[in-house]
């Protein structure tokens, strides 16, 4: 797939849009629900996605691996995107955040499932930047060093927020 | 159970976060529609921000506009209008920012002569004398700082002449004039003495600099002694 996918950056970087369309099959669903998990909104999580590509799409002229992996850079752009959006929409609470009433596939699982739905709470309790690097890590499994340079960190550094994260996490949870 | 494996069974649930079937399939052909149109010009204010600017422009604009013809019309107050404090508002923004303080000289020593012409109450006269006293003195104090100033003597000279015309007219004034017209004696005299201090510095530092160049030239202290 690492060759596949460089081949299709070269082509789309060349404006071919097939090439493109191709990428943008392969990464809209981890970036609708990296940004899903955030706003909470089915519609504006389509909206910002759709925007992740395109502001993709402009700027991929300008992507090189040395700089990182393509899916750092495309977990970037939404990610700034989200942060525009909670600029945007203050009133967006991280209680509100927490809540599982919005998650409209799972909800009724999860409150059945109690173990999971207690984690599920604890991570509702982290700040936003601190699930944003949990999602990254554990259900996206992107590297330290891509983490960081979607936060725009060291890799040191995101392995010790991660740590820390973790022992937040176990803390909320009684551990 | 590890907590990394707890985070690893939620995600799960995670994965099954995902769009709807309709925006799937469409999503694609909107966006390469997108692809090709020319991004929107970036505002340097978002649409909120610019309208919060204008309005807070129009504002000042309003407000600074409002003050200034306010400050306008109070150029002629004396003590005891209503305007007077804005007059004395406006006058600190001015004179003292510009560091030109004589100025204020002439305008307190025209209230005074006003105040008279106008015979209004003992009170605000007594006050405005005062405030001459303190305008001669800070005048002062800027002479001792930064030396003479262009027409802070003539000033002086000017108000006093003023002030012993209304006596020769009036002479019940005299009492209360004669404070104002000590207070311009007095700010002359001291402005007379900072610049002979100042001038006999200069002369003494001229004698100063021949006595320096002596010492150089000279074989150093007690040469005898060698």
């Amino acid at each position: 797939m690492g060759n596949d996918l460089s081949d299709l950056i070269l082509r789309a970087q060349r404006g071919e849009k097939e090439a493109f369309g191709e990428i943008y099959n392969l990464f809209i669903k981890r970036i609708f629900r990296f940004v899903y998990f955030s706003v909470r909104d089915q519609a504006l999580a389509q909206d910002l996605t759709q925007n992740t590509f395109l502001r993709a799409w402009r700027s991929i002229g300008q992507f090189s691996t040395k700089r990182g992996s393509f899916q750092a850079f495309l977990f970037t752009i939404a990610r700034n995107l989200i942060i525009d959006h909670h600029r945007k929409k203050k009133e967006l609470s991280l209680e509100k955040i927490g809540e599982f009433q919005t998650f409209e596939n799972f909800e009724e699982d999860m409150t059945r499932q109690d173990e999971k739905r207690i984690v599920w709470q604890a991570l509702a309790k982290l700040e936003e930047r601190d699930k944003q690097l949990v999602v990254l890590r554990y259900f996206e499994e992107l590297t330290f060093s891509e983490i960081g340079k979607i936060l725009g960190k060291r890799e040191g550094a995101v392995r010790v927020r991660v740590h820390r994260v973790l022992k937040k996490l176990k803390s909320h949870l009684g551990g | 159970m590890d907590i990394e494996e707890k985070i690893k069974k939620i995600k799960k649930d995670y994965i099954l976060i995902r769009p709807r079937e309709g925006f799937l399939a469409q999503a694609w052909f909107d966006l390469k529609e997108e692809l090709d149109a020319k991004p929107k010009p970036v505002f340097m204010f978002r649409p909120v921000l610019a309208r919060g600017l204008v309005f807070s422009s129009i504002l000042a604009l309003v407000l600074g506009g409002a003050f200034f013809s306010v400050a306008w019309a109070a150029q002629r107050a004396i003590p005891g209008d209503r305007l007077y404090p804005i007059k004395r508002i406006s006058e600190n923004l001015i004179f003292k920012i510009s560091g030109n303080e004589e100025s204020l000289i002439d305008r307190r020593g025209q209230e005074v002569i006003d105040l008279y012409k106008g015979k209004k109450d003992s009170d605000l006269l007594e006050k405005a004398i005062s405030d001459y006293e303190k305008a001669v003195l800070e005048a002062q104090e800027e002479v001792e700082e930064k030396g003479e100033r262009q027409g802070f003597r003539q000033i002086l000279e000017k108000q006093e002449a003023k002030f012993k015309e209304i006596i020769e007219n009036n002479p019940s004034s005299k009492d209360n004039l004669e404070k104002a017209i000590e207070a311009s004696k007095k700010g002359r005299v001291e402005n007379d003495q900072v610049q002979g201090v100042r001038e006999e510095d200069q002369r003494g530092k001229g004698r100063g600099m021949e006595k320096e160049k002596e010492r150089e030239n000279s074989p150093g202290p007690n040469p005898g002694r060698r």
